[in-house]
């Protein structure tokens, strides 16, 4: 999958657990597992409008594209 | 109560509709088997299926009709406990999951499978309800009406509608892995 989820990267930096997140931005930590593992088929601007609100930052600290041969 | 009007009045009515057929998987039989114990051709005046009949039918006859009803009676109640099934999954709020198109897909099929099995039985029925009838006046009936292609047809509807499903089924289960 071309694009990478570094939510985890950003929770680590603001200190924040999953499980706060999850319970402020209003879905499971169910979910907010499998986006972190990018285990999922997409994100809804209303819930990633949700974790740029509480970690303070920006869609692209969050999400990176990578193209095939850096994969490999 | 969910957060949807819609699914709210879908669950009350499905609550209401499995009700329903429930009475009608049991009253069905019942009622099927008081018939034939009872009919009395005379004073209906032979206004129903076992026309072939001269006179009074026979224990005999009477035990007959209701083995050959058999049959089609099961594939009916096949067809009846599927809408239950899923009237009951509508009941808890269960509107897009693979079982609801199993329920479908089955009763489709049952609809189209108790055409040639209601052919059948009418044909036997009407041997076995003019065996002892004078030589000369006893039947062999193949019947075929309008409402056979109609339940054909409402069959056909039906299993189109299971496959429509089973792509909602999967479009919701997309759907659920967007968070």
């Amino acid at each position: 999958m071309p694009i990478i989820v570094t939510l985890d990267v950003m929770l680590a930096r603001r200190k924040m657990k999953s499980k706060d997140l999850a319970a402020r931005i209003g879905i499971t930590e169910a979910n907010l597992s499998l986006l972190k593992s990018g285990k999922v088929k997409g994100v809804r601007f209303e819930t990633l409008t949700a974790i740029c609100r509480e970690l303070d930052c920006q869609p692209g600290d969050l999400l990176v594209y990578v193209t095939e041969c850096v994969e490999r | 109560m969910s957060d949807s009007p819609q699914i709210d009045r879908i669950e009350r009515v499905s609550r209401r509709l499995k009700a329903v057929c429930t009475v009608a998987l049991v009253g069905l039989p019942v009622l099927i088997v008081v018939l034939w114990l009872t009919l009395d051709l005379e004073s209906l005046g032979h206004q129903v299926p076992a026309v072939y009949a001269y006179g009074p039918l026979t224990p005999t006859e009477r035990a007959v009709a209701i083995a050959l009803t058999v049959a089609p009676l099961s594939v009916a109640l096949f067809a009846v406990w599927n809408l239950r099934r899923l009237f009951s999954l509508y009941a808890t709020g269960r509107i897009f999951a693979p079982e609801n198109v199993r329920c479908f897909r089955n009763m489709g099929w049952a609809l189209i499978v108790i055409v040639p099995v209601e052919v059948v039985y009418r044909a036997a029925l009407s041997v076995a309800l003019s065996m002892d009838n004078p030589p000369g006046e006893r039947f062999f009936a193949i019947e075929l009406s309008s409402n056979n292609l109609g339940i054909l047809m409402i069959g056909a509807v039906v299993l189109v509608v299971s496959w429509v499903m089973a792509e909602a089924v999967r479009v919701q289960e997309e759907n659920a892995q967007i968070v």
